[in-house]
């Protein structure tokens, strides 16, 4: 997942929760997410 | 008198020394099992018969020394009935040869002797050792009384009490013999046993890590392919496309977890089973399919069975072997399970009338990712396999192409750690 764009990595979070994929999935998103201190772009919506 | 005890003592090393020499060489459990280590064990229990014959031909209190009978026995108990057989030959040709004017005594008692031998033979592996002394003593004192009494009968003026003693000798000699047998035996299951284990943990941690590591990327890619999917620019094609790639991605995961599930470290809290009901649930369990195949179950189960273990990971195994059994049938057809004591052991028997298999499959059964089916992962009977041996149980497999297959778990009623 390292190889997605800061942008693209964001709205798969967004997407993935909106089509409700599965947890795991979106937990491994978060942990990228976190990993590059993206986490304030979560708290937009 | 001491030349004549020193004699005695010196036979009894013929007997014993092979048996030594021959234990000390074996270092595999599994090789007593096959031909190759028995034929060594039945050579030397064959020098040792030959070299007492050959101590007693020198001297002259011929009968009244029985160590020769040691070898014999064993042959029966510990090798079979044949090797049995050819000893108990090779000692009346022996008397033939060296000791004609007690020829025919020699014959009728090693003839008896070989028939109560070849009777007791064919249990003999399955009790404990108080068992096996006792069953021998009884043998031996049967024989030896006999011998007595003929020796009485024959007044040949030897020292009788002398006589009594070496039978007493012969007795004592046996006993030991047999207790340093399965003193030996023990040993070795036990430490193939444990390298079993060892090697198992080694493998399974490895492996364990392994699937662990792949989830994370299969799941990333699920999760990607399922975005993908939901493209508004994908063509229905492309999109049956992706889909068939996440059913491909859902099959590799179950493989993982059903993998996982068998490499999980072994839970020592065995609890008592009412082992009766275990199998009665199952048979219920797998009672709708057999009616969706056509397929009647009889089964009889003694009540009242128990044993230790684990219900769940137990009933699981008889499930996926039960279910094998209804698959194997196709028609109308019987799947037969039993359940009942076997002396120191419980033996739950699943037999099919199916399409039965060949020996080289049979060996296959249990290795991972072995199946004939196309569906499956192919583990089912690996775990099965799996949890039954954690239970200390053994699985015994016959089959025959077009007539069917027959699973029989032998279980221990009591385990002491």
């Amino acid at each position: 997942m390292d190889k997605l764009s800061d942008e693209l990595l964001i709205e798969s979070y967004f997407k993935a929760k909106e089509l409700r994929l599965g947890k795991e999935f979106i937990r491994l998103i978060e942990q990228e997410i976190q990993k590059r201190s993206l986490t304030r772009f979560l708290e937009q919506v | 008198m001491w030349s004549v005890t020193a004699d005695a003592l010196v036979n009894i090393l013929f007997i014993l020394f092979p048996l030594l020499l021959y234990l000390i060489f074996i270092n595999n459990k599994d090789d007593i099992e096959n031909g190759k280590i028995t034929s060594k064990f039945f050579i030397a229990l064959l020098l040792s018969l030959i070299l007492t014959l050959s101590l007693r031909t020198t001297y002259t209190y011929s009968y009244s020394n029985d160590l020769m009978i040691i070898p014999v026995i064993i042959s029966f108990v510990y090798i079979g009935v044949w090797p049995g057989m050819v000893m108990s030959a090779v000692v009346a040709f022996d008397a033939l040869l060296f000791d004609r004017p007690e020829f025919i005594a020699t014959a009728v008692f090693y003839g008896i002797s070989a028939g109560i031998l070849s009777w007791l033979a064919r249990f003999y592996k399955q009790y404990s050792i108080k068992w096996k002394i006792t069953a021998l003593s009884l043998f031996y004192g049967a024989v030896g009384t006999a011998k007595f009494l003929y020796l009485l009968h024959k007044a040949s003026g030897k020292n009788l009490t002398f006589s009594a003693f070496n039978l007493f000798l012969t007795w004592v000699t046996l006993i030991a013999a047999v207790f340093f047998l399965e003193f030996i035996i023990k040993q070795l299951e036990m430490k193939s046993e444990w390298a079993n284990t060892e090697k198992t943990n080694i493998v399974s941690q490895l492996a364990a890590s392994v699937a662990h590591e792949i989830r994370n990327p299969m799941t990333t890619v699920r999760g990607f392919l399922q975005l993908l999917s939901n493209s508004d620019h994908l063509t229905e094609k492309d999109k049956s496309f992706v889909q068939l790639s996440i059913g491909e991605l859902d099959r590799a995961q179950n493989i993982i977890n059903e993998f996982l599930a068998l490499s999980k470290p072994q839970k020592r809290t065995f609890s008592t089973i009412d082992l009766t009901k275990v199998i009665q649930d199952a048979v219920n369990i797998i009672s709708s399919y057999a009616t969706l195949k056509n397929i009647e179950i009889v089964s009889v189960i003694e009540p009242s069975l128990t044993m230790m273990g684990d219900k769940y990971e137990l009933q699981q195994a008889l499930l996926n072997i039960m279910k094998n059994g209804i698959e194997a049938m196709e028609g109308k057809n019987t799947l037969e399970i039993y359940a009942f004591n076997k002396n120191q052991h419980i033996q739950i028997v699943v037999k099919d009338h199916g399409c039965g298999m060949p020996p080289e499959r049979i060996k296959q059964l249990g290795t991972p990712y072995y199946s004939t089916k196309e569906k499956g992962t192919g583990l089912g009977l690996t775990v099965s396999f799996e949890i039954i041996r954690k239970m200390h149980g053994k699985v015994d497999i016959k089959s025959r192409v077009n007539h069917g297959t027959t699973f029989t778990l032998t279980f221990p009623r009591f385990y002491l750690e």
